[in-house]
């Protein structure tokens, strides 16, 4: 019987495990992670706590039984601190030590602190885990005038969430944009001016040079020297892998855990999914991290596949893709979407069309799909990645990829790997001379 | 498990099937009600259009959904014993991150506004009903119910 | 299909070239409507949707295979058909009962007009026993109440109109079938009582009822307008001008004259060679003074006259499709209506956009908001006036100007007389030709442009482009006339793209190798000369080497002058397919059974090249029976 450890609990780790009991009804499935939760929850919907979208009781996104149902055991408050993978078995924190056939790495990833001085001051926090939220919510009574560093995706919904609550919010953001590797300058000007409309301030192309306080934290300085009244600083300036348990037990690591398409370490038991891995991206054509929530579900499922045996490669990997929602503004965006100088520019074509309340660019190269970004007519957004991921040259249809009728009615020929919901047409459906049999066709 | 099936060349894209799905869901029950409470109508399936050719969308409730996979809150679930996917069966709530959108290749996920909060609306197989809306309402016979083994 | 051919945008390059600019300022055209509307209901496409009554709407489905009290399809889809033609058939009426006013009006000497054709008005007026030796005025006065009384008359009385001017053969065909029709109106509204619900249930007598109102449509419409209106401004005569939007000037007061009805248009132009007009213009920094320009059906008729008005008369603009387009030019001072075939979106969008003044000339012809000058005989030359100075007070509110740079001209002007002049006074040299097979046979390219089937002028160029390939002469009228004119097709380089034998033929006589004859209205002076050649052959009109085709037709006068066709025996080519697919009955009795009625049928066809080969074979068909090879 296969002794199988996991460690990690969030989306990856968890995915894993239910796939993998659902494949294997008798091996041995074990969980570690090092927080504190009873419960596995979902990262992505802390901010959501903020605006009062959800109670603390709806963070969790699997039902209470889950451990139960599918015979999992489960260690909280354990940290993995190393992995001897010449016998097999890893050692935490409390020196407990459990041996292991297959090893999954789903650590995840976890909030880079930049170098300020006086960065320890009270009242400074990240967001990343449930420890966070808790530890803001508490101080969040003596908070006034709150800054949060950087306007990736994290930093703009916490934002917003503090916003509606009534906090005064500015947001400082080193690049000329918000949402920098998301989006281009007009998708995230719809957002910043939504955002600004509702009462938070931008201070863009400013870092945090300086934070002024004694024993909390009080001002914060900026590259242009504007000093800002804070008395509360959330840093969000992105999240690097949790790759140092997979260093220090020399697997191959570069930006993130280095795995092949079949998610295999450079140790053949031992496996990555979630933040930690980094993976060839098919839209930028180079190596990256991803911090996405349905890849990080994906990946574990397909590396209980190969954990098992099954050899299931996992291509087509995005690294950006995300979508938000922001009182009336509705974005999403997918692969690439910045094209760069040292890009050659012939091989890409962009079309998009802007019109007062709704935006859409999709990015081409070589006749083939690799980034796109809607506003607020997101419907499309799905039809759009799955051509991403299928990588099919849409030259046919580039005059139609603007028009709101783009949709899988264009490729019905295309199941995804589902059941044929469309029957075998006619052969006049195609051509015009439809429209004389069209009645009959009907049988009317 | 039972799916929706479509018989294209019958479809004259009159859109009975959209109509029908929208007061099946809405609380009044009939169309002249739902729009004199100023609603905007929202359907679970949709008739797109395809060189002008009406095609019907539908939602697939497929096995590995990827809308499953990318809903961070966990609502959207698939049941055990009918095999519908929906987002409105469970403990967990939806929140609106709309990753469910982003991700499903058929187009048949929109946004309603329930209780003041934006949700994600996707066809749930009309659950409480003998047939589903669509198929009673279509007078073509365009979509049918068939079994699938999968 | 192929996806990448098919585009919905404007065909010819000049008209895309403005739909760019328009989408560039963010106007929402034709094309981005037509596609929101998509996919279009196919029981209203195929006519089984019947919405008269509270018991409905019904359709006839597969579940259904009759509406709730108790019409089948063929019943619906011939009420349907029915209706569309009454309001063809009323529409052209009423604008000859216009004209007919006009005429009486000059009669009287209360009016701005003058007979400027007084042979022809002789002639017509003799055949209803009016003394062609009284005072002209006194004539014109007669045949004017005359013409109103024949619309005003019962549905029972037959029409002298029809008795009198029909060929013999064709009173023949009528008579047997009993549609010899009455005043018009009055079988308008008992057709109108005929399609209410549950009055009418056999189908062959409402068929038989829109063949009397293309009758009518033709007696007290088209025939009634073009030779009334001809009688006041004067017969059309060959000459050549420029067409497309790139005519406008920028440093000019520009004037579109845009309808139908081109008597007003007159005035316009003779108030506007005034030099205090012109000196106005001037001062307010119109370079080139005032000019005018015609759009649509009224352009095309000042076209067939603009040979005496060419010091003001510009050219010929565009046609159905385009009209948005041409507003966003933003060069147009003033566009001036008059009846039909102005879209809402020109009032409440393009205009106040553009700075374009509207003017509506006629009393039925309403955009809210906009200025009404309606039209009377004898105020013609004040309104016209009126225009003018309105147009040149607008020039002040110019913004940004871009019109496209590529003009083409177009030669015009053709109907019997003028065709019959070219030829050297007689048809003789035209049936020659025919008879020796150098040209295979006429073809009449008429009708409206539609955005359907992703056609929007295309259908009608390919086609006119097979049928002069083959050797077939063409005839346009209508926006089909502006289609061919758009990309060149009648000015005399597109004889390069014609057949051998018909580029010979047109050469020699220096026409092109489409003529136009004008208006939509101007299908009647179509069908007279078609007459005047069965005369001469002493045939009846089906056994000539001829066809029509409306390959783009859009609106409901198409519909009354598709009967109007089939009823004087010519075999018509309809696209997109009319909405009588739903009943098998009619589909049948429209394309097979009323050849042996009256001689002539409806060809259902979409694609370009194969409407060619029917109508082709239709002529060869005809060829053979005449005993031609």
């Amino acid at each position: 019987m296969m002794n199988i450890l996991i460690i990690g609990a969030s989306a990856a780790g968890i995915s894993a495990a239910e796939t993998l009991r659902k494949l294997d009804k008798n091996c041995n499935i074990t969980i570690l992670t090092k927080e504190n939760c009873n419960r596995p929850y979902s990262k992505s919907l802390l901010a959501y706590l903020f605006s009062n979208r959800i109670d603390l009781n709806k963070i969790y996104f699997k039902p209470k039984n889950f451990f139960e149902k599918y015979n999992l055991t489960y260690f909280n408050n354990e940290e993995v601190i190393e992995i001897d993978r010449k016998n097999k078995f890893i050692k935490t924190k409390n020196n407990k030590k459990l041996n292991y056939d297959k090893l999954l790495l789903a650590t995840g990833s976890k909030s880079f602190i930049p170098e300020i001085n006086n960065i320890s001051l009270n009242n400074i926090f990240t967001f990343n885990e449930y420890q966070n939220y808790q530890d803001i919510k508490k101080n969040l009574n003596n908070a006034k005038n709150i800054v949060v560093l950087g306007a990736g995706f994290v930093g703009l919904e916490i934002a917003y969430a503090l916003n509606n609550l009534g906090f005064d919010v500015s947001i400082v953001e080193k690049c000329s944009q918000i949402l920098p590797n998301q989006m281009d300058n007009t998708g995230s000007y719809f957002i910043q001016k939504e955002l600004e409309n509702k009462g938070i301030k931008f201070f863009l192309n400013q870092s945090i040079i300086e934070i002024e306080g004694s024993k909390n934290i009080s001002n914060v300085i900026l590259s242009d020297k504007t000093r800002l009244k804070s008395n509360m600083l959330i840093i969000c300036s992105g999240v690097i892998p949790n790759k140092e348990i997979a260093k220090n037990a020399d697997l191959e690591t570069k930006k993130g855990l280095v795995v092949d398409e079949y998610l295999t370490t450079s140790d053949n038991n031992i496996y990555g999914a979630g933040d930690i891995i980094e993976l060839y991206d098919i839209t930028t054509k180079s190596s990256n991290c991803s911090g996405s929530w349905a890849n990080a579900v994906i990946q574990g499922q397909y590396a209980a596949y190969n954990i098992l045996g099954y050899k299931k490669r996992y291509k087509n990997f995005i690294a950006v893709q995300n979508s938000i929602q922001f009182y009336n503004v509705a974005a999403t965006s997918n692969g690439k979407v910045h094209i760069d100088l040292s890009d050659d520019q012939s091989n890409y074509e962009v079309l998009s069309i802007k019109e007062k309340n709704y935006y859409k660019k999709i990015v081409l190269r070589d006749n083939k799909i690799i980034g796109f970004i809607l506003i607020n007519k997101i419907n499309q957004a799905g039809l759009l990645s799955a051509l991403i991921k299928l990588q099919l040259d849409i030259s046919e249809y580039k005059e139609k990829l603007l028009y709101d009728d783009f949709t899988y009615s264009y490729f019905i020929d295309e199941k995804f790997e589902q059941y044929n919901a469309y029957a075998e047409i006619p052969d006049c459906w195609k051509y015009n001379e439809w429209y004389l049999e069209r009645k009959f066709c009907a049988g009317i | 498990m039972k799916k929706l099936f479509i018989n294209l060349e019958r479809c004259f894209g009159c859109k009975r099937c959209e109509l029908a799905c929208i007061i099946e869901h809405s609380e009044e029950k009939n169309y002249a009600y739902y729009l004199l409470n100023q609603k905007e109508p929202k359907t679970r399936i949709f008739v797109e259009n395809y060189l002008n050719r009406p095609i019907p969308l539908v939602c697939h409730h497929c096995k590995d959904a990827l809308c499953i996979s990318a809903c961070i809150s966990g609502c959207m679930q698939k049941d055990e014993k009918t095999d519908i996917v929906r987002n409105d069966n469970s403990e967990q709530k939806c929140v609106g991150c709309w990753m469910c959108i982003l991700n499903c290749p058929f187009n048949v996920i929109d946004r309603e506004m329930k209780n003041d909060e934006l949700q994600a609306i996707k066809c749930d197989f009309c659950a409480n009903r003998e047939i589903p809306a669509c198929v009673e309402a279509c007078p073509n016979e365009v979509i049918s119910v068939i079994d699938i083994n999968e | 299909m192929e996806i990448k051919k098919i585009k919905n945008r404007p065909y010819d390059d000049i008209t895309d070239y403005m739909y760019n600019v328009s989408r560039k300022d963010g106007m929402e055209t034709i094309y981005e409507r037509f596609l929101q509307q998509q996919p279009q209901c196919a029981f209203g496409a195929l006519g089984i949707c019947c919405t008269l009554c509270t018991d409905g709407p019904c359709q006839i489905t597969r579940k259904a295979k009759r509406g709730v009290c108790g019409a089948t399809a063929d019943l619906i889809v011939s009420r349907n058909l029915l209706q569309k033609c009454v309001q063809g058939t009323v529409a052209n009426v009423y604008h000859a009962r216009n004209v007919a006013k006009t005429l009486l009006a000059t009669g009287e000497g209360k009016s701005d007009y003058e007979i400027k054709e007084p042979e022809k008005l002789k002639s017509i007026a003799e055949k209803f026993g009016i003394n062609p030796n009284k005072p002209i005025k006194e004539i014109a006065r007669e045949f004017g109440k005359f013409f109103i009384s024949q619309i005003n008359s019962n549905d029972y009385e037959e029409l002298e109109l029809v008795k009198k001017l029909a060929p013999k053969k064709r009173l023949e065909v009528w008579k047997k079938l009993g549609i010899i029709p009455g005043g018009p109106n009055s079988e308008a509204a008992t057709a109108l009582s005929k399609i209410m619900t549950n009055v009418n249930n056999d189908v062959e007598d409402l068929l038989l009822h829109c063949l009397r109102l293309g009758i009518a449509n033709e007696y007290t419409g088209l025939f009634g307008i073009t030779t009334m209106q001809e009688i006041l401004v004067g017969t059309a005569k060959p000459n050549e001008g420029k067409v497309n939007i790139g005519i406008l000037d920028k440093d000019a007061v520009n004037i579109i004259m845009h309808g139908h009805q081109p008597l007003l248009a007159i005035k316009v132009l003779e108030k506007a060679r005034e030099k205090k007009f012109q000196e106005k213009a001037k001062e307010e920094g119109a370079k080139n003074g005032i000019k005018i320009y015609g759009s649509l059906c009224e352009g095309q008729q000042i076209f067939n006259i603009a040979s005496e008005y060419k010091d003001v008369f510009f050219g010929q603009i565009g046609n159905w499709i385009q009209q948005e387009f041409i507003i966003a030019t933003g060069a147009v001072d003033a566009l001036v209506f008059d009846y039909n075939c102005v879209m809402p979106t020109i009032s409440e969008q393009f205009a106040p956009k553009y700075h374009t003044k509207l003017i509506s000339t006629d009393k039925v012809i309403r955009q809210a908001g906009v200025e009404r000058l309606e039209f009377e005989p004898d105020k013609a030359n004040e309104i016209a006036e009126k225009i003018i100075k309105e147009a040149i007070k607008a020039y002040k509110n110019r913004g940004e100007v871009n019109i496209p740079e590529l003009k083409y001209s177009a030669i015009s002007g053709f109907t019997t007389e003028s065709v019959v002049n070219a030829l050297g006074g007689t048809l003789k040299p035209l049936i020659d030709v025919i008879a020796n097979g150098n040209v295979k046979g006429v073809a009449a390219v008429v009708g409206c442009t539609t955005v359907r089937e992703f056609h929007s002028g295309e259908h009608i160029t390919k086609l006119t482009e097979e049928l002069i390939k083959r050797n077939i002469l063409v005839i346009g009228a209508g926006c089909c006339s502006s289609a061919m004119q758009n990309v060149n097709l009648m000015s005399l380089d597109a004889n390069k793209k014609a057949g051998k034998n018909l580029a010979s033929v047109c050469k020699s006589l220096s026409i092109p190798p489409c003529l136009s004859y004008g208006s939509c209205t101007d299908i009647g002076k179509i069908i007279s000369t078609a007459i005047a050649i069965a005369d001469t052959l002493n045939v009846d009109i089906p056994d000539l080497p001829i066809a029509a085709s409306a390959p783009e037709y859009m609106e409901q006068k198409a519909v009354a002058d598709a009967f109007t066709a089939v009823a004087f025996g010519i075999t018509l080519h309809l696209s997109p397919a009319p909405p009588v697919l739903g009943s098998q009955l009619v589909t049948k009795i429209l394309t097979q059974d009323v050849e042996n009625l009256t001689g002539g049928k409806v060809i259902v066809e979409l694609d370009p090249i194969k409407s060619a080969d029917l109508i082709e074979e239709q002529i060869i068909n005809k060829r053979k029976k005449l005993g031609l090879k």
